[in-house]
């Protein structure tokens, strides 16, 4: 199949997705509650409930506030804050770079900390230094993230005073959000590597590159490690999606102004608007990882290919 | 090539550096930061009436009146005298002289303007949708009309009475006034950054007289625990809402100390009356009382920070707070012959609704425990906080919920919540609701008063709800700050407070 063929397919099978996301947001929020119930006082009159809802505009019948959400939508507009009195995408856009600076952070820590450890691991096989960092690896994988978060505010904050407990600005500030949301996937990657690797080593390509004479460091890092790394590249592509959502415990510990903390504040709120936007752009970003994922395939191994 | 690599490699550590020192020197320069617990969604006072909201709000923009913080009675503010004319007419003379931070003068077009914006703001109904209107009698003089007797506008214009500059508010309107407030207060707002924090500056031209810091600035820290680290390592000079469990630990810590204050708020449990309830018995609901050991759950649970509801919503600082009341005691032998005389003597099974995020969970189970203790038996339901409230007003939230409520420190607020015909009422007696009406519209504070005490008395012989106990609002405050102290109103107040 034709490379352009495939991108269309594929691309016409992100956009269903996304309708899916869209339509599902809407309703699922409408059902959960409503907002209104939060912004008045108790006591407050049922007439100055209804006032208040023709206010924010929720009290057209579900399917035209639905036709007039998928239009507006379609044209960027997600709407205005119920809460905050603010356009629910700026809300979002401010708020974005925070999280992604988080994510990537943590990425690039699995990535370097998490394949390094994987692949030490795994030129050691069964030595020391493998079961050393397989019980990091457990370790990392088994404790709670909120425990790791709040363990590190008490040393690192309180006992020794090295580091801020939380907010964002700084490079000390992104120290401690990074490794606890970063935690879980070191250890990962690492496990994921260490095997993929020592598969790797076993196959047919390695015996005869080892019998022409390779040095080893030649075929541990050309071949052995570019072949291990497929599926090691899913994980990551897959992990950012986790990360993005992992980012909102570890934002509400450290106090990262993020979209995390954004999102699970205007679900609480049933604040609608926002919690569309947080949702759908989020679920934008995480299908469109994907499609470069499976590009990225492509690129890495030519037994892969369009279909 | 190699002193460039090494430059660069060193510039992020410099620059890190630099911003810390420069992050120091302001803390010097006098910022006083404040850990709130949850960010303000709503900085324009006009369409919010939660004090998480006002208490950033108000340092901007005033009120007519305000709360005195040792008597809890209304004093004015913006306000230099009132007096009433007749039961709709109360006039209001203005201070002279102030003027809003943007050059408009805070006088009778001003009032008149935000009173009547507010009167009609769908949030507001409950303070202050009795307005009619409000009639320029000169440049200093108003006569706020209601449309009814209103012996509550008062309380309500220090608590909502908001003034606001009317030609920029016009200008930009509610939610551009949201994003950038300007009032008559002792600070100015400077700038957000969103999620993370709003800071203001000081107003030089206080009509009061100028903060003595520079600058303050809110920092939304939702985990308590979090909140309390960040004030132990000197980040944040007054961590609220710190949960009255950790009043100790606070109050131990070197550099700072726990302060408290008796609040507007009170824990409750609501028993459901409906006509198909067991609860609709009020001898079911007597027992509720009689089988709850409230100072243990103070003890255990809250450290002692609070007091023992005497039977009312509302504590002394209230107006309508009836002394003649007392806790029910405890005493799960009356708790079982009541059930018996009402017609259960094997018991009875009701459900028990409550939330997590308003941390009730721990004060929920220990009431089970003892309800099951005098043959309650409870199903426990927990619920996420918007379907609580979703519940609440649909009628679902039956049969005993675990709340906390707040309100102004004058019991009818109170009690209007138990009218029968209530947006969300589950108490039906129509003795209480001839009272609670009769006392809505009394002018005569005599009357009012002897009125209200009556509906406490009704209140509590038969049960609008499982009185608990009011919690102290407890705050963490460093030892830098001199001067301050908490207010009933869950308000801040700075004036006289320092920063060293």
């Amino acid at each position: 199949m034709q490379f352009g063929t495939w991108f269309v397919r594929r691309l016409g099978n992100t956009l269903l997705v996304l309708l899916g996301v869209v339509t599902a947001t809407f309703f699922l929020a409408r059902l959960s509650g409503d907002p209104i119930d939060q912004l008045v006082p108790i006591g407050t009159p049922v007439e100055a409930r209804e006032a208040l809802r023709r206010q924010l505009g929720l009290d057209a019948p579900l399917p035209a506030q639905y036709l007039q959400f998928l239009t507006s939508t379609i044209q960027g507009d997600f709407g205005t804050s119920l809460r905050y009195g603010e356009p629910a995408l700026a809300m979002y856009v401010q708020r974005f770079p925070a999280t992604l600076e988080l994510v990537i952070a943590a990425v690039l820590a699995s990535v370097v900390i998490g394949i390094g450890l994987g692949v030490l691991a795994a030129v050691n096989h069964g030595r020391t230094i493998d079961t050393v960092v397989m019980w990091f690896a457990l370790l990392g994988q088994a404790v709670p993230g909120f425990y790791l978060g709040l363990m590190m505010i008490l040393l690192f904050s309180l006992q020794w005073s090295l580091l801020p407990t939380g907010g964002r600005g700084t490079w000390q500030q992104l120290i401690m959000p990074t490794i606890m949301l970063a935690s879980y996937y070191v250890a990962l990657t690492a496990r994921m590597t260490r095997s993929s690797f020592l598969e790797t080593l076993n196959l047919d390509f390695v015996r005869t590159a080892r019998a022409k004479g390779l040095p080893g460091r030649t075929l541990l890092f050309k071949h052995v490690l570019r072949a291990a790394l497929i599926p090691i590249v899913t994980l990551i592509g897959l992990q950012i999606g986790g990360l993005f959502s992992g980012a909102v415990v570890a934002e509400t510990i450290f106090t990262w102004p993020g979209i995390g903390r954004l999102a699970v504040d205007a679900i609480y709120a049933r604040d609608f608007p926002v919690v569309q936007a947080t949702v759908i752009l989020s679920a934008t970003i995480f299908v469109m990882i994907n499609l470069i994922v499976d590009i990225a395939y492509v690129a890495i191994d030519p037994r892969i290919s369009y279909g | 090539m190699e002193v460039h690599m090494q430059v660069s490699r060193l510039l992020p550590l410099t620059l890190g550096a630099l911003i810390l020192i420069l992050a120091t020197a302001q803390a010097l320069a006098g910022t006083l930061i404040v850990g709130i617990y949850q960010d303000v969604a709503q900085m324009n006072p006009v369409r919010t009436t939660s004090a998480a909201n006002l208490r950033t709000t108000t340092q901007i923009v005033e009120s007519l009146f305000r709360l005195d913080h040792d008597t809890g009675e209304s004093v004015p503010h913006l306000a230099e005298s009132y007096e009433r004319l007749d039961d709709l007419t109360l006039r209001v003379v203005l201070r002279e002289g102030i003027t809003f931070t943007n050059g408009e003068p805070m006088d009778a077009e001003a009032v008149k303007f935000s009173l009547e914006t507010l009167a009609v703001e769908p949030v507001q109904v409950v303070a202050l949708g009795q307005v009619d209107r409000v009639d320029i009698v000169d440049e200093r003089t108003v006569d706020v009309v209601t449309k009814a007797p209103f012996p509550l506008l008062v309380l309500s214009l220090s608590l909502n009475g908001h003034v606001v500059p009317p030609i920029y508010y016009q200008e930009v309107g509610p939610d551009g006034f949201a994003s950038h407030p300007i009032g008559t207060g002792p600070f100015a707002y400077e700038s957000r950054i969103a999620g993370q924090s709003i800071t203001l500056v000081r107003n030089d031209g206080y009509w009061r007289g100028a903060a003595e810091f520079e600058r303050l600035e809110f920092r939304p820290i939702p985990e308590d625990t979090v909140r309390i680290a960040a004030l132990l390592a000197g980040e944040i000079h007054i961590a609220t809402n710190v949960p009255a469990s950790q009043y100790a630990r606070v109050d131990a810590a070197n550099g700072v100390h726990a302060a408290s204050v008796v609040g507007f708020s009170a824990k409750m449990a609501l028993l459901d009356g409906l006509e198909d309830s067991p609860l609709a018995d009020t001898r079911v609901r007597q027992a509720v009382n009689y089988a709850v050991d409230k100072e243990l759950l103070l003890e255990v649970l809250y450290g002692g920070h609070g007091k023992i509801s005497t039977c009312q919503l509302g504590n002394p600082a209230f107006f309508g707070y009836n002394p003649n009341l007392e806790p029910y005691p405890y005493d799960p032998e009356r708790a079982r012959a009541l059930l018996a005389e009402a017609g259960y003597p094997d018991g009875v099974a009701v459900d028990l609704k409550y939330r997590t995020s308003a941390g009730d969970d721990e004060l929920s189970e220990a009431l089970a425990s003892m309800l099951e203790d005098v043959g309650i038996s409870v199903n426990h339901i927990i619920l996420e906080g918007g379907e609580f409230l979703r519940q609440l007003s649909a009628f679902e939230l039956r049969n005993i919920a675990t709340l906390g409520i707040s309100t102004a420190p004058d019991t009818t607020y109170g009690h209007n919540i138990f009218l029968s015909d209530a947006p969300y009422s589950y108490y039906r007696n129509p003795e209480f609701d001839e009272v609670v009406r009769s006392a809505q519209t009394a002018i005569d504070t005599e009357e009012r008063l002897s009125l209200l005490n009556e509906a406490a008395r009704i209140a509590c012989e038969d049960p609008t709800v499982l009185f608990l106990f009011s919690l102290d609002e407890v705050y963490g405050v460093s030892d830098r700050v001199a001067g301050w102290a908490p207010s009933p109103d869950n308000l801040l107040y700075f004036e006289n407070v320092s920063l060293d």
